[in-house]
């Protein structure tokens, strides 16, 4: 009897254990404390759900299915079950077990978003819009000028476009190959009908694959590796250096060695980290970069830089430190969402941003540097709430 | 609550199960639990729609009493109260909107109603009860010893959302004897309930997504080859699936002592579309043949007769799937097919051999799955079309079958045809007697079942990255 029902035991053990350690964590919540957790918790942000309240809730049966869905989250073997899913997926299938990212050729991670933006271009449809944004920052640079201020537009690279030979297989690119590369060629040409200032990362980067013995993305990251940063510094810094001649801004040379992977903590694997899985095994040695000093040539006269883009200007400055001349810049990230500042002891990360702060940094700024990655070439967000402020506020 | 969210694999179930244990020597006290679970099971879902519910038993419950006397009125009474129910919760957004569209196209102003939310598994309720008042009518079952022991009937949650359809008759003295637990039902309940999360949560969800991407594309821009992955898909997904709820609800009943009737029996390996149907939703068929198709005249009618009510019946049954045209096509088309074979159709899938046979049904049956998962009728045209055209090759929109829809899709063949293999059968039974592969099997079984929970639970967890964590 034993020898029959055990082999169903296991089944039926799993429940029974994962029921006991509900409760025991339903009963530490309701007593006050925080849920218990038997295994780290998991990486990545999703939409927070909050549980309705009120009998009108009940009845309609929204209270309820929030509830059945967040019960399962307060188990203390929740990350552990959805280690254990992601991991099952990804060693038997090889498939990425989070909807954002996708596993390419040689275990190479990229996030969908930049697949599916590379893979979906319409250069005819995209065309009218991008002539009028591209009038709009042409009308921020003026308005800069006017102010005896200067205006830098900076675009930065997308993985997926790097790199598209990369894409898993099957993977469905249904936008004409025309389309997909002649994008960001015609956004320049569009850039430079209109007169803006803009620096190109991404023709920094095509210029530079197969001059080193490594891609210039990480396997396991979204974002390009330190030598790929290094080349995009040093091309923003000699476009600052264009407009602002004389402040010390032009870029020294930097040099890499390659070291073993930082570890999950590192944003080279931010895509890997974010499958949440328990074993991962891409983690190669990777590029580490030093910025060679600049000396300092006469008085320092350091310009205030103001920053506005995405996560991929969070790194591209930090050239900035190997100047001579401290510059001293702060970084609205996304426009609202966090503040980063250098200085000469390095870069300080604040969650949040103070709008009037913010506002005052703009207003002074000798600079302002507004970057995009040509993944949000068709929806640019920070850029409108930029537009919007230098053209409605008061020098 | 469905069976396999963490909620109630983890907490209802569990709880339910061991008050039931530790009332199980006592029949009144099982009955007592598994009513108050089922009643809590059906407020959680659908808090609004129990008193309802709850009302119409206890009108089922007096009419019923009549009924036994003979009483015709009581009956129709009965089954209009509850066909009623039905047409009110499920029909009326669908008739008000067509109703709409002829008095728009007439000129006149559209009768607008506000939206009536449909209770799940309303339509297993009202012909469940509809059961009960016709076999006392027959003289096939005793009306219930008590008003507890019929709600117990409607309400028992193993088969409570989405069946088998159970006929009153089939559990009448099951529900006498109060859920008593014999020899290995828990253990059997058990290893059918893990089969059953298995087959939703591991291989039916994900047929699912390879369906839902290919249904939610324009199927103008869809390629001949996607066209037909997408009905492959949902052609798989909907078995699976379905049968994964029955295995549930026949493992769960089981463990609470009720041995329900099995309702599907590999289906895809019919050889003719009446042999399909005897194999596919066997309580819903069956149900359809005593409850609706005897009544009409059954087989005792003239031949031109029969033929129009095994039509009309297969037309029910699509309108009782769903309240969209698409359905009304899905079991006219069926029911089309059905009389074909009885004219000539099975005479001559019957001179052909047997694996023909099978493609041949298997191929009537894809192209009904693709009228019954559209959303319209145009997409279904529009669909049909690029499968005919095998011409057009590629996606302009973009689709991707990944890795794991195709292994689930791989398994589910295999698990649909791999019963026409000869030998499979006994092969299987050999396995299954020997204590080794069946101690094999269970453990398998046991892992996937791990497996599957994880994946109940982890499945919500969609994270993203944001400007770098």
């Amino acid at each position: 009897m034993i020898r029959k029902v055990l082999p169903l035991g296991l089944g039926a053990l799993v429940l029974a254990v994962g029921a006991l350690l509900l409760v025991v964590n339903l009963a530490v919540m309701a007593a006050g404390h925080p849920p218990i957790k038997l295994v780290p918790g998991l990486i990545g942000v999703t939409d927070p759900e909050v549980l309705p309240t009120g009998w009108a809730s009940v009845l309609d049966g929204r209270f309820q299915a929030v509830y059945g869905r967040l019960i399962g989250t307060q188990m203390p073997l929740y990350p552990a079950a959805v280690r254990l899913r992601n991991q099952v997926q990804f060693s038997l299938l090889g498939f990425s077990p989070t909807p954002s990212v996708i596993v390419g050729r040689d275990d190479v991670l990229i996030e969908r978003a930049y697949a599916e933006d590379y893979c979906s271009r319409e250069i005819a449809a995209w065309r009218p819009g991008a002539v009028a944004w591209a009038s709009k920052i042409k009308a921020m640079q003026d308005e800069q000028e006017r102010r005896g201020k200067a205006f830098l537009y900076v675009l930065t690279p997308s993985k997926a476009a790097q790199y598209p030979e990369l894409l898993p297989v099957g993977y469905r690119c249904p936008a004409p190959v025309a389309d997909r590369v002649g994008l960001v060629r015609t956004w320049l040409a569009i850039l430079q009908a209109a007169g803006v200032h803009v620096v190109d990362t991404t023709a920094v980067l095509w210029k530079a694959h197969g001059a080193y013995p490594f891609r210039l993305y990480p396997d396991g990251g979204t974002h390009w590796n330190a030598v790929g940063e290094a080349l995009g510094e040093q091309a923003i810094l000699r476009g600052m250096d264009q407009i602002l001649p004389g402040r010390g801004l032009a870029p020294g040379g930097f040099t890499y060695a390659m070291a073993a992977h930082p570890g999950p903590n590192s944003d080279e694997a931010d895509l890997a980290r974010l499958m949440n899985l328990f074993v991962r095994t891409a983690n190669g040695p990777v590029p580490v970069t030093t910025a060679q000093p600049v000396p300092a040539a006469g008085a320092c006269q350091p310009p205030r830089v103001a920053i506005v883009g995405g996560s991929f200007a969070i790194g591209s400055l930090r050239a900035l430190l190997a100047l001579a001349c401290p510059v001293v810049a702060t970084e609205y990230e996304y426009w609202h969402t966090f503040t980063l500042q250098w200085n000469a002891a390095g870069m300080v990360r604040q969650p949040g941003v103070d709008g009037a702060a913010r506002a005052v940094t703009l207003r002074d700024a000798d600079i302002i540097v507004y970057e995009e990655n040509e993944q949000v070439l068709r929806q640019p967000s920070a850029g409108q709430e930029l537009f919007a402020f230098l053209m409605h506020s008061t020098p | 609550m469905l069976f396999y969210e963490p909620l109630f694999l983890f907490l209802f179930f569990p709880a339910v199960l061991a008050v039931f244990l530790a009332a199980r020597r006592r029949a009144g006290a099982r009955a007592g639990v598994l009513l108050v679970a089922s009643l809590v099971f059906y407020l959680w879902s659908e808090p609004l729609f129990v008193p309802v519910v709850l009302a119409t038993c206890v009108t089922d419950y007096v009419l019923a009493l009549q009924v036994a006397r003979g009483s015709r009125t009581a009956l129709v009474v009965g089954v209009l109260i509850n066909l009623g129910m039905l047409a009110y919760y499920k029909y009326t957004g669908f008739a008000v909107d067509n109703l709409d569209v002829l008095l728009v196209s007439a000129g006149l102003r559209p009768w607008h109603v506000g939206q009536v939310a449909l209770p799940v598994g309303v339509s297993f309720i009202v012909f469940e009860k509809i059961t009960y008042l016709v076999d006392i009518a027959r003289g096939r079952s005793k009306p219930a010893p008590g008003l507890p022991t019929y709600m117990l009937y409607v309400f028992l949650f193993p088969k409570l959302l989405a069946g088998p359809i159970i006929k009153y008759h089939e559990l009448e003295a099951q529900l006498v004897a109060f859920g008593r637990l014999r020899g290995d039902d828990l253990a059997e309940g058990f290893r059918r309930f893990m089969l059953g999360v298995v087959k939703k949560t591991v291989l039916a969800d994900t047929l699912a997504s390879g369906a839902d991407m290919a249904f939610a594309a324009d199927p103008a821009l869809l390629g001949w080859g996607d066209a037909w992955g997408g009905v492959l898909f949902f052609t798989f997904q909907i078995y699976i699936d379905f049968s994964a709820y029955s295995d549930m609800a026949i493992g769960l009943a089981r463990m609470f002592g009720f041995r329900l009737n099995e309702n599907f029996n590999r289906p895809y390996i019919s050889c003719s579309i009446t042999e399909f149907w005897r194999r596919w939703h066997i309580s819903l068929s069956t149900w359809i043949r005593e409850y609706l198709y005897i009544p009409l005249g059954g087989n005792r009618v003239a031949a031109w007769r029969r033929y129009v009510n095994l039509w009309v019946c297969f037309l029910a049954s699509g309108l009782w799937h769903g309240a969209a045209w698409t359905y009304v096509l899905w079991g006219a088309y069926n029911g089309v097919f059905l009389v074909l074979e009885r004219l000539l159709l099975l005479r001559w899938l019957d001179r052909m051999p047997r694996a023909l046979a099978n493609a041949v049904t298997f191929g009537i049956t894809v192209a009904g799955w693709l009228v019954f998962r559209s959303a319209s009728l145009g997409q279904a045209g529009s669909m049909f079309a690029t499968m005919m055209q095998p011409a057009r090759i590629g996606s302009v929109v973009g689709m991707w079958w990944t890795a794991p829809m195709i292994a689930a899709l791989v398994a589910a063949v295999l698990i649909s045809f791999l019963p026409r293999v000869p030998g499979f059968d006994r092969l299987a039974t050999a396995v299954g007697v020997m204590p080794a592969g069946r101690a094999v099997l269970d453990f398998a079984l046991s892992l996937l079942f791990a497996f599957a929970l994880a994946k109940a639970l982890a499945d919500p967890f969609k994270p993203f990255l944001y400007f770098r964590f």
